[in-house]
């Protein structure tokens, strides 16, 4: 009897065995690096969110340890650029923005080449990857990192609100924009037209949509600086009326977190930021227009429609860490084909072009915002901020002169605040020639 | 062996405290002024380059730093007047009071043992101009409600308040530990030769509570003047640069630009800021204590 009971358990452990070794073949990930711990550090997501349910499959197929770190996309970049300076050793992946930190990073080596891991494993496929977003992780040649989110910057509408008003559809033009806004804004009952960021260095991005609209840009192709043509102010002083006329009272503290609350609160009619943030405003938990969430292509101005397209976050390995190999299988894992889907069915904006053509993708996304998306896509501009080494000081520089649009400085003010500002970014670009 | 420790025992028993100092002051502080006249971006692979006094040109040329210098004395000044001011008051007052004390030091205690991000968050939500608590009371009474944290003439003020919140409890709790240390015998002889209560309290008790107040002053100074949690979870030196002081100045140097040489620069200018405060601040304690006493 006892023998009996010994047989069939190890029978039963054999069959687990193999059915996990099935599973982790499926997935071409390796048990050679069991027992290793390494460390993962990245903003928080939805996707994220999703990875870190799932990471127990992840530990059990390979036999890595993984200690996962979800923070504030202000912090990962700290943790990573202190972590870094320091060696690297206890920082082995890490996400990061491409736009802002991808040249800083590559130039002061903080990021492991990752072309030799991907060669010729068509399980992860690295040609998936949209062209834009390898571009923006790669430099001459040598991918860095992996993208795993992109955004486009769109409208939202609360539908409720839009109806009362006896509006339909969208405003498609910035006339309109002003039009929708004037007709939306109620302020003695609390409700406002729009939510838009107000806080100078984050409003930077949302900005760049209506500074290309306006035919301006940060800098021109032989890296001019260009924030004080006539385009960029007019472009800062049509920023500084919406949010000062038609945004709720404190904006200028108002970060993407800050906007979204007013939205799901009931509290702006319009709000304009990124796609990718959609999950928020229709989770019923959260939010109390979750089933009245309307969305618009970002509106066209003068010079044309020009939401940004823009690869967000990607994942990269430090190029101090200890435990490379490990942390690709996990890279490998965390962004594959299969986790990937799984990413976009919680909320996040893929950058495989496999996930957006599955099945579940059909189904994912709200139908109205994946025809916004469709048709934001090919207009979209690939920069939503100072794509520079310095970007970060850069975008202090503009978001200076937002804050002084918002609080509705004269015309000839913002026009000297520009050309200083000019002047420094000028500083800064020459810098790095 | 024995011989050798009674021999060596003063340094024996200061060896923890100086090894304790060189590594986590002496060291740190050296490094940062090495750092200070460098250029560099934290890299790995681009060394630190000399630049000389190239930093501190360019920092004492940047009126943002000036702003940030002149924003940070005054916010010390200010709030640490008003903090001494109402803590002193609210110290003489619970010093009458003799029952309940416990309870009462505990709920002024409150502020002062909550977490300072916390605070910040808190504080966020009661300043939102749209759902806050502050312009909801000010709706209620009807006065006209305010931007605070979000408009860059208010946000200076509405910090100052979050301190004052924050740190009164403090300078009131010193006070009022040096209350309970004084004797009754020198209230009584000053009753007997008719002494009335304002003279009590500014003829006798102020002048002896003095060295505690002073101190309470000093702890508070050098605290407010490297501010930084409460700023940094409300506004970030914002709106624009209104409510940046040195220390947000120099972590956004650091952290968000990776200027660590420029960063370094700040922070031993704001170094010998302190340095000199409480210096000054020390000489000034020693001539009123003397004046006291004599």
């Amino acid at each position: 009897m006892k023998k009996r009971n010994v047989a069939l358990l190890t029978g039963a452990m054999m069959a687990t065995a193999l059915s996990v070794g099935a599973g982790a073949e499926d997935a071409g990930l390796s048990q050679d690096y069991a027992g290793q711990t390494i460390s993962v550090v990245v903003c928080n997501s939805s996707f994220m969110e999703e990875i870190q349910k799932d990471i127990g499959e992840f530990e059990e197929a390979t036999g890595i340890n993984v200690e996962f770190e979800s923070l504030q996309d202000a912090q990962v970049s700290n943790k990573v650029a202190v972590a870094s300076a320091a060696g690297g050793k206890d920082l082995d992946v890490f996400g990061y923005r491409p736009l802002q930190e991808s040249l800083l990073y590559i130039k002061n080596g903080w990021l492991e080449p990752l072309n030799t891991y991907f060669e010729g494993d068509t399980a992860f496929d690295y040609e998936d990857f949209f062209e834009s977003a390898r571009e923006i992780t790669s430099q001459d040649g040598t991918a860095y990192g992996i993208p795993y989110l992109t955004e486009r910057e769109i409208l939202y509408l609360n539908t409720e609100l839009v109806e009362k008003a006896g509006l339909e559809g969208s405003p498609k033009t910035y006339d309109e924009l002003l039009e929708w806004c004037d007709k939306l804004n109620d302020p003695d009952n609390g409700v406002y037209a729009l939510a838009l960021r107000g806080e100078g260095n984050a409003a930077v991005t949302q900005f760049s949509g209506f500074l290309r609209g306006f035919g301006g840009d940060f800098f021109d192709e032989d890296r001019n600086a260009t924030m004080n043509t006539p385009e960029a102010i007019e472009a800062l002083q049509f920023y500084g009326k919406l949010c000062r006329e038609y945004c709720a009272p404190g904006v200028l503290n108002m970060n993407w977190t800050e906007t979204m609350n007013l939205f799901t609160q009931g509290l702006a009619a319009m709000r304009i930021d990124c796609d990718s943030q959609y999950a928020f405003a229709t989770d019923p938990e959260a939010s109390l227009v979750a089933d009245k969430v309307g969305y618009g292509v970002f509106p066209e101005g003068p010079a044309g429609t020009t939401p940004f397209n823009v690869t967000a976050w990607a994942l990269g390995i430090g190029s101090g860490s200890e435990h490379k190999e490990a942390s690709w299988e996990f890279v490998k894992w965390a962004v594959g084909k299969d986790q990937d889907i799984k990413g976009l069915v919680a909320g996040n904006s893929s950058a495989r072009t496999s996930t957006w053509e599955s099945e579940e993708a059909k189904t994912a996304y709200p139908e109205q915002l994946a025809e916004v998306i469709n048709e934001s896509n090919p207009v979209g501009v690939a920069t939503d901020r100072p794509y520079m080494v310095d970007g970060g000081e850069a975008r202090t520089i503009i978001g200076e002169l937002i804050t002084a649009a918002i609080e509705g400085i004269s015309d000839e003010d913002l026009q000297a605040k520009a050309d200083g500002a000019n002047a420094r970014i000028q500083a800064l670009l020459d810098a790095e020639k | 062996m024995a011989k050798w420790v009674n021999k060596n025992i003063k340094w024996i028993f200061t060896a923890p405290t100086i090894i304790f100092i060189l590594l986590c002051v002496t060291y740190p502080i050296l490094y940062t002024l090495q750092l200070s006249f460098c250029e560099w971006g934290m890299s790995a692979n681009i060394p630190k380059k000399f630049v000389g006094l190239q930093n501190y040109i360019e920092i004492f040329s940047d009126s943002r730093f000036w702003d940030a210098f002149w924003r940070t004395i005054n916010y010390t000044l200010i709030a640490v007047a008003i903090e001494t001011i109402l803590g002193v008051a609210i110290a003489l007052l619970l010093g009458k009071i003799t029952r309940h004390t416990g309870i009462i030091r505990t709920v002024f205690l409150l502020p002062m043992v909550a977490t300072p991000v916390a605070v910040g968050m808190v504080w966020k939500l009661i300043y939102d101009p749209t759902i806050g608590l502050a312009n909801l009371i000010l709706r209620k009474v009807g006065l006209p409600t305010s931007a605070w944290l979000g408009s860059s003439d208010t946000v200076f003020s509405s910090l100052i308040i979050i301190d004052i919140w924050q740190w009164t409890p403090m300078v009131m709790l010193m006070v009022l530990a040096g209350i309970s240390g004084l004797g009754a015998d020198v209230f009584e002889s000053a009753k007997v030769d008719g002494a009335n209560e304002m003279q009590l309290i500014t003829r006798i008790q102020l002048p002896l509570l003095a060295p505690t107040i002073l101190m309470a002053i000093l702890l508070r100074v050098i605290d407010a003047l490297k501010t930084f949690d409460i700023i940094y979870s409300t506004t970030t030196g914002g709106p624009g640069y209104s409510s940046e002081n040195l220390n947000i100045l120099s972590y956004r140097n650091a952290f968000e630009y990776f200027y660590m040489g420029k960063a370094s620069a700040l922070l031993i200018v704001f170094f010998i800021v302190v340095l000199v405060v409480a210096i000054l601040y020390m000489l000034l304690k020693a001539r009123i204590e003397r004046r006291y006493e004599s």
